[in-house]
């Protein structure tokens, strides 16, 4: 049997040694509007911390995986390759479409004034190539994906699924996070190169129907518009949109707090998280576009 | 009797707010050790820090257990190794979630089967075989190809109990296993958790507040106090019930009802 020892550690309370080690605070006080924006401010530079740490951490999982040092399911990641493909599509088609026939109609405005209506092509093609097609596409995925892939792993934190992974000595990072990051970052210069279409396609529906111009005119100007660079800085695009909504997705998931309201969280931060991003980076990008004069 | 885990002066937390301190028990080898205390008194928080799921504040988990090819026993303290050596160490236990934690996106036989693909060399075939006969041991044989969404709760929990055992471990942990179990149900999962200790030879840490499985399987605890933030009793739950003075661990023991009896 057994020895039995009760009674021996008694303490009716925390000790004020350990309040002062630990400095308990059960109760917190109501915050006022400006203090709360304050904290909110601060907590941004936490938050980008976080975010570069777990950047890090995918880095690290993606050199031990190129060393083939980690364990990585190819079904697993088919699976997910094939989602972002077969849930964006249609979205990615509708949107692009409409995007291009938009362009084409406000473009339209300025440009028959002049009679320079061909030119519609040259301002869908260069703007679908360049930017809007991964911008739109970026939105898009990050509205399908990115909060799947959030909920998909705060639900798996609140089922205590990562746990379990973390206590057979897998990295979530390496098992979750990678395939996922792996995916998209496929998926979106190819969704991307597909929405360019649909977008110019889109203009040459309005101008060629409304505004009566020659078709082969039309897409004549547009491939004479439309440079190699312009495909490239698109797909530069992509890719760091990619990167941004796969991060922002499997981040939320990941940080999840356990309770009803967290799931929600997640999928909320991880949209607003990512179209921030794209933005920022979109800004970013176009800026150094124009520093180097391409 | 060798303990297979020490805790040294294990204080808990969350960032400033201490739910636990000064933790000192041993289990020893082949023990089904309880750890008991009334909803939301840390013991949940004391079994992550014991499966490297939470960084204790203070303080020390030892483990023992032969190290391999040698006869001496080998003892460490689990949060002062590195990352690897943790890693290693986590290798030889097996942990059943109070939720059961099945990888959702996975079937029964790759939840089964993820632990031996990451650990073992073993051919596919062999792997599909210890599969079914992991999932044979707790009554699952036959359902290899389906997803735990199509389970109910008591099934998820018997197939996270085979994914525990995948790798014959030395210490089994279970959290809250007869949570959301009907009383047959729980009884049938004791009745388990005695064959494999048996089968297995493995020491047994349970985390729970089920009066009749605590004294029904239970040969060793500790009791947790939400109020004092530390342990307060332990040993043979039997026993605590026949001999501790403290109302505190009576009261629990009994679920209130000699305080009753002293009321009329």
């Amino acid at each position: 049997m057994s020895r039995i020892i009760w009674g021996s550690r008694i303490i009716n309370k925390p000790s004020e040694k350990l309040e002062a080690d630990y400095s308990i605070s059960s109760q917190k006080a109501r915050k006022s509007f400006f203090e709360e924006i304050g904290e909110k401010v601060l907590q941004i530079g936490k938050s980008l911390g976080r975010e570069l740490d777990f950047l890090g951490d995918i880095a690290f999982s993606l050199g031990r995986l190129v060393t083939g040092k980690s364990f990585f399911r190819w079904d697993d990641f088919m699976l997910l390759v094939k989602r972002c493909g077969v849930d964006t599509l249609l979205l990615v088609s509708l949107i692009s479409l409409l995007v291009g026939m938009i362009l084409a109609f406000v473009a339209s405005i300025q440009l028959k004034m002049f009679g320079a209506q061909i030119y519609i092509s040259d301002i869908v093609g260069i703007a679908m190539v360049r930017v809007l097609s991964a911008v739109m596409t970026g939105i898009i995925v990050s509205g399908r994906i990115g909060a799947s892939y959030a909920a998909e792993l705060a639900m798996m934190q609140t089922n205590e699924e990562i746990d379990a992974l973390k206590t057979l000595g897998v990295s979530p990072v390496e098992f979750l996070v990678v395939p996922r990051v792996l995916a998209l970052v496929l998926m979106m210069p190819i969704l991307t190169i597909y929405a360019d279409f649909m977008g110019i396609l889109g203009g040459f529906l309005i101008s060629t129907m409304m505004f009566h111009l020659n078709p082969i005119e039309y897409l004549n100007h547009t491939q004479l518009s439309i440079k190699l660079s312009y495909l490239w800085i698109g797909l530069i695009h992509s890719f760091v949109f990619g990167v941004i909504i796969a991060v922002a997705g499997c981040l939320s998931g990941i940080e999840c707090k356990r309770n009803a309201a967290g799931v929600g969280n997640a999928t909320t931060s991880a949209v607003v998280n990512a179209i921030t991003g794209l933005v920022i980076a979109t800004a970013i990008i176009t800026f150094i576009c124009q520093v180097l004069g391409v | 009797m060798q303990p297979v885990i020490e805790v040294q002066n294990l204080d808990l937390g969350y960032d400033d707010v201490m739910v636990m301190s000064n933790l000192n028990f041993s289990v020893n080898k082949g023990d089904i050790f309880i750890v008991m205390g009334v909803s939301g008194c840390g013991k949940s928080t004391l079994l992550k820090c014991m499966i490297g799921l939470l960084v204790p504040l203070r303080g020390k988990v030892l483990f023992n257990g032969p190290q391999a090819g040698h006869s001496q026993m080998f003892e460490k303290s689990f949060w002062d190794e590195e990352e690897q050596e943790r890693q290693n160490m986590m290798r030889h236990f097996g942990v059943l979630y109070q939720s059961g934690a099945l990888w959702s996106s996975l079937t029964v036989g790759e939840n089964v089967a993820l632990p031996l693909e990451l650990y073992t060399k073993l051919s596919k075939q062999q792997i599909q075989e210890k599969v079914a006969l992991k999932l044979s041991l707790v009554g699952m044989k036959g359902h290899e190809d389906s997803f735990p969404s199509e389970m109910s709760g008591g099934m998820c929990k018997r197939v996270s109990l085979a994914r525990a055992i995948a790798l014959d471990p030395d210490i089994i942990f279970f959290d809250e296993p007869s949570a959301g179990l009907d009383p047959i149900n729980a009884r049938k999962l004791d009745d388990l958790i005695l064959e494999l200790r048996d089968s297995l030879g493995a020491t047994i840490v349970i985390v729970t507040h089920e009066l009749p499985s605590i004294f029904a399987i239970g040969n060793n605890s500790v009791f947790l106090d939400a109020a004092s933030k530390t342990m307060i009793a332990t040993g043979d739950p039997k026993a605590l019930l026949a001999d501790s003075k403290d109302p505190r661990v009576i009261q629990f023991l009994t679920r209130g009802v000699k305080d009753e009896q002293k009321g009329k």
